[in-house]
């Protein structure tokens, strides 16, 4: 009988994958205290986890047939491997936050854990949904709970209410952007839904690019990249580490990876592929270079990840611009090490409330684990060797020179120069200099919860090594660009 | 007499809600004060909205845009009374400059 | 042990090695003695690998496959195991004379030390048996971060801008140039073995080989090719046993290793297509050489004027490699003087500097003008100094010598005379800098007020400094031997 609970489950994965979050946060709200609320919502989480790659692996391989629930869902590779990506994300950075509940409010913490499970729900949701406008709908919630979970943290530090400020008003042009880009888009292909879009005849090719320049500009908005990403800095800048891992990890990551599902249908049309390709590709240059030259100087830790953050979501539309299946699987590999650096280096921060870059100074002895963790993020921003940041660039150049792009492969050559340096400085500070005397440190037995995410981060970090299995997957991913029909 | 049909109005109506749509954007962007720029998001999903519309989207496209356009009015209208609260202002230059002055620890560096 | 557990053993010992030193660092005798039987095992396995390959035998391990066609692997072949053999054989001497100078001078955290030192070793002897370009560059890195904390050991004013010098230049180098030449490789070649003839022969045209030549030679800065030197007098002011291990037995050596393995086996006869950037890379290394030779002479400080000395030892490397542009005999005449020069200069460079220290330790002098009659309270020490200062300058019979003669000999075979010239005209600037320093140490009046310790140089700062010296007479007999045991690997014929 179980074994026919679990095919059930199995049959309706995308729809659990989008409900259990959702759950999860109205449970939070009538949970009472902190502990508690986080525990249940680590659960809810890691289920959630678990179904989504369980999914990802069924769906990858073809095992895996899929149903409708009376909900429009529409299944590709792109949103199957990025939404169990997303979940085992959300589920690191929800246990993670464990270790730093009072310092996000012991009050408010419920409310900010929600508010990460809506968050999850948003961006899985634009993943698997079957229209652009459930697309949209999808962005806004996970936008808007982010904006919530940014403004949560002004009990702390009254900073973070600019922050949301600027989140809302940058993210809230970006939502009118996007809802024009669908209109027109949908305008000309005669058809919003995921399924139809691919084999659509697009009446209108001008009307078509404007719609999809419109919606990727609206999603690179959300995403953070240069120069659109005024509001990651204001809002990571001085947060706590729920907000860092919510929006700065997970709602980054959730952007990038619905910029490119949508990117990855809107270029299939070879009528308006070339424009998009550009917009991708000059929108990639730009952030590569900005993000890099903000990480050089940036004098915060988290500033400073946010900024690589950038320059790392230059390298993924890069990736995407080149059109090819190549470069779609280039792109999904490098999500994958953003999400394994953005873990790294944040919770690495969190075990020791470490914003500024001077709070480093000797951490190797204070914290060898979050030492090791912030090491590892470090080094696959650089993109050294044997490491998941490497394994991304190595494909992104290798497709790029494939289709004579050599100034691509120029870009993520800086981008690797500037995470030397903004890189080596960390490792400098941590293993190189005394501790300053002045700092109060961290504390709490809670602490340990951080244990897993440094660990997962490392091992992702470390998968490098041996990527054969995840460049399979997203081989597999980048070819199933036409969908799973649920 | 000429009257003008719903087709030939299309044009004229998407043009419209797209000049709404920019002068909200901009509005949302530039402008210093954060009820302004409240008003400027309004203004810009009103207009996206309106193209929705304009160019015969279906009822539930429509409903999505209302619904998160409300949303975002709701979490800015609570935005800009914390600001007020926090800050005693609402303009964000003098916002930013509060926080500059607080951002000390980072010149420590 | 077979020749695969040789391998591993060879790679990983320097590993285990410095997890041990860190995890027992006291009592200190404990941790010299792991110091110095680790590097002993780990010159007897390469040992045991030479002799493999001397009968024919191969060997290859896997570690990784991060990318399709292209493997994190190590292999042996005759030029990896000669290097190993030279490396890790003085590298025990070097373990001893870290030992004494480490007690003597009362050195800040000998462990980290002496941990580094080992790590740094590992990443060279895995540079010599890297078996493609990806092997080569990841143990490249590994090298670098592994000399970083060499170079910041002290960590005060100086050591910090130092530290960051030397891994901004070695790291940036090797992203911005070796990189990119190594994707392109990757396409064009669809693998990035090393491959005797080379992996880009016949696949290459002019401009492709020209610029993928100045990319490799450029991305490999550790072969302290100018502009990419400032990371070498930069790391000169680190303690002793951190110079030997940077300028004589890992990080330099490892640069020599990377340009001979990248002109064998990626270009090989795909050299003839670069030959516009041969030749200017080739007046750039020379001039280098004039250069370094004449900035050494300005050098008041012995470790500033060593660091210039053996850059200007390091370009006869460069150059001699890249002296293999056109094709026959001559070609080959250029590799193997890179392959000897590379020897000699282990030699010579480990044993001038085990020197240095020896003289530092017990005198507490650093300073050219104060070297004056040292000679004659430090025999042994100063006797090692003198004979490897004349394989530096290239007397006979000493193996810096031979070296030179076979790119004197591949320059005017391959119709380059100029580029002997430029390195005869760098043999006697070397001179200069070299020669009246050990002249005077040995024949000045001894000082009155020379030592520190009351008690001398004892035989660990000593011993080592004076073996090291006479293995710089070994090439008097090893020339030939060394010939034919690297004649597998060049593809154009035998010198």
């Amino acid at each position: 009988m179980s074994a026919a609970y679990i095919d059930l489950a199995r049959a309706h994965a995308p729809l659990l994958l989008i409900v259990m979050p959702l759950i999860g946060a109205a449970l939070m709200l009538v949970s009472g205290p902190a502990r508690l609320s986080w525990f249940v919502a680590g659960l809810v989480a890691s289920a959630g986890a678990f179904v989504a790659v369980d999914f990802a692996l069924g769906a990858l391989t073809g095992a895996q047939p899929v149903a409708a629930v009376g909900v429009m869902l529409h299944v590709d590779g792109i949103g199957a491997f990025a939404a169990a990506l997303l979940a085992v994300v959300a589920a690191l950075t929800i246990w993670g936050a464990g270790a730093t509940l009072k310092d996000s409010g012991g009050a408010a913490a419920p409310l900010a854990l929600a508010l990460m499970l809506c968050v999850t729900a948003g961006w899985i949701g634009a993943l698997l949904a079957g229209d652009l406008g459930s697309i949209i709908a999808a962005v806004e919630t996970a936008w808007l709970a982010g904006v919530g979970l940014v403004a949560v943290n002004a009990s702390r530090d009254r900073a973070a209410l600019n922050g949301a400020l600027r989140m809302l008003s940058l993210g809230g042009v970006g939502f009118a952007l996007m809802l024009l880009g669908a209109a027109l888009f949908a305008r000309a292909a005669g058809t919003s839904s995921m399924e139809s879009l691919a084999l659509a005849r697009i009446e209108a090719p001008g009307l078509a690019s404007a719609g999809a320049a419109l919606m990727i500009l609206g999603l690179a908005v959300k995403a953070g990249v240069a120069p659109l990403h005024a509001w990651g800095v204001a809002a990571l800048g001085r947060s706590t580490s729920m907000v860092t891992f919510g929006v700065g990890a997970l709602g980054m990551l959730g952007a990038l990876a619905v910029m490119s599902r949508v990117a990855g249908y809107v270029m299939a049309a070879p009528e308006i592929g070339e424009g998009i390709q550009a917009a991708l590709a000059a929108l990639g240059g730009v952030s590569v270079v900005v993000g890099s030259v903000q990480a050089v100087g940036a004098r915060n830790l988290l500033r400073l990840t946010a900024y690589a953050g950038v320059s790392q979501a230059g390298c993924v539309l890069l990736s995407l611009a080149l059109g090819s299946p190549a470069g779609f699987a280039a792109a999904l590999v490098q999500l994958v090490a953003f999400a394994a650096a953005a873990l790294a280096l944040y919770g690495g921060a969190s075990a020791g409330r470490v914003q500024t870059l001077a709070m480093l100074d000797g951490y190797a002895q204070r914290a060898p684990l979050a030492s090791t963790a912030i090491t590892a993020g470090a080094l696959s921003l650089m993109g050294a060797p044997l490491t998941i940041g490497f394994l991304g660039r190595w494909r992104l150049v290798e497709a790029g020179v494939g289709a004579g792009w050599w100034w691509a492969a120029g870009l993520v050559i800086i981008a690797s120069l500037a995470g030397v340096f903004y890189g080596g400085r960390l490792i400098e500070r941590m293993y190189f200099r005394r501790a300053n005397t002045a700092y109060a440190g961290e504390g709490g037995v809670w602490r340990v919860a951080l244990g897993p995410v440094l660990v997962a981060a490392i091992a992702t970090i470390a998968w490098g090594l041996a990527p054969g299995g995840l460049l399979r997957a997203a081989t597999s991913a980048s070819l199933m660009l036409g969908g799973l029909s649920p | 007499m000429i009257t003008p049909t719903v087709a030939s109005l299309e044009p004229v109506l998407a043009a419209g809600a797209i000049a709404l749509v920019i002068i909200g954007a901009l509005a949302a962007l530039l402008l210093g004060n954060a009820i302004k720029r409240l008003a400027g998001l309004l203004i810009a999903g009103f207009g996206a909205i309106a193209a929705l519309a304009a160019l015969g989207a279906s009822d539930g496209a429509l409903i999505v845009g209302v619904a998160v356009l409300f949303a975002q009015t709701a979490i800015g209208i609570a935005l800009v009374v914390r600001l007020q609260e926090a800050y005693g202002a609402v303009d964000t230059s003098d916002i930013d400059a509060a926080d500059a002055d607080s951002d000390v620890q980072d010149r420590a560096s | 042990m077979t020749v695969e557990i040789a391998l591993f053993c060879v790679l990983g010992a320097p590993l285990v090695q410095a997890a041990l030193i860190l995890l027992l660092p006291k009592p200190p005798g404990l941790r010299d003695l792991i110091h110095i039987g680790f590097s002993l095992f780990a010159a007897g396995c390469a040992i045991y690998l030479a002799n493999a390959v001397a009968h024919g035998e191969t060997a290859r391990i896997v570690l990784a496959r991060p990318l399709p066609n292209v493997d994190l692997a190590f292999a042996i072949d005759p030029l990896g195991a000669m290097m190993a053999v030279v490396l890790t054989g003085l590298g025990v001497l070097h373990a001893v004379h870290a030992a004494g100078v480490v007690r003597a001078k009362q050195e800040k955290a000998p462990a980290r030390l002496l941990a580094f030192i080992a790590l740094s070793m590992c990443g060279v002897t895995a540079v010599a048996f890297s078996a493609n370009l990806f092997s080569f560059f990841v143990a490249y890195q590994a090298l670098t971060l592994a000399a970083f904390p060499l170079v910041a050991h002290r960590g005060d004013e100086e050591a910090r801008p130092a530290a960051r010098a030397f891994l901004a230049t070695l790291l940036a180098s090797s992203i911005g140039f070796f990189l990119p030449a190594m994707i392109w490789t990757y396409a064009i070649a669809g693998a990035l073995d090393f491959q005797a003839g080379g992996v880009l022969a016949g696949r290459v045209d002019a401009f492709t080989a020209n610029v993928l030549l100045v990319l490799y030679v450029l991305g490999i800065a550790m072969a302290a090719i100018p502009p990419m030197h400032r990371w070498l007098p930069a790391s000169s002011n680190g303690p002793f046993p951190a110079l030997v291990a940077i300028q004589a037995l890992a990080v330099l050596p490892a640069g020599g290793i990377g340009i001979l393995k990248v002109v064998t086996f990626v270009f090989g006869t795909a050299m003839e297509q670069a030959v516009i950037a041969a030749q200017a890379l080739i007046v750039l290394v020379g001039l280098g050489m004039i250069a370094a030779a004449l900035i050494a002479l300005s050098k008041e400080d012995i470790r500033e004027r060593l660091a210039y000395s053996v850059m200007a030892q390091s370009l006869a490397v460069v150059m001699g490699a890249l002296l293999a542009v056109l094709p026959g005999e001559y070609a080959a005449a250029g590799l193997f003087a890179a392959a000897l020069q590379i020897v000699a200069l282990a030699c010579a460079a480990s044993t001038l500097v085990m020197a240095a220290g020896t003289t530092a330790a017990i005198t507490g002098r650093t300073k050219v003008s104060d070297y004056a009659g040292l000679g004659r309270v430090m025999p042994w020490t100063f006797a090692g100094f003198a004979i490897a200062s004349a394989s530096m300058i290239g007397l006979p019979p000493f193996a810096g010598a031979w070296a030179k003669l076979w790119l004197i000999t591949a320059a005017a075979g391959s119709g380059l005379v100029w580029a002997a010239g430029l390195a005869s005209v760098a043999a006697i600037l070397t001179f200069t800098h070299l020669g009246p320093l050990a002249a005077n140490a040995l024949a000045a009046r001894a000082p009155t007020d020379a030592f520190k310790r009351p008690d001398g140089a004892s035989i660990l700062l000593a011993a080592p400094v004076i073996l090291a010296a006479a293995a710089t007479l070994s090439l008097l007999v090893l020339a030939n031997p060394l010939a034919e045991f690297l004649s597998p690997i060049w593809a154009r014929g035998a010198p």
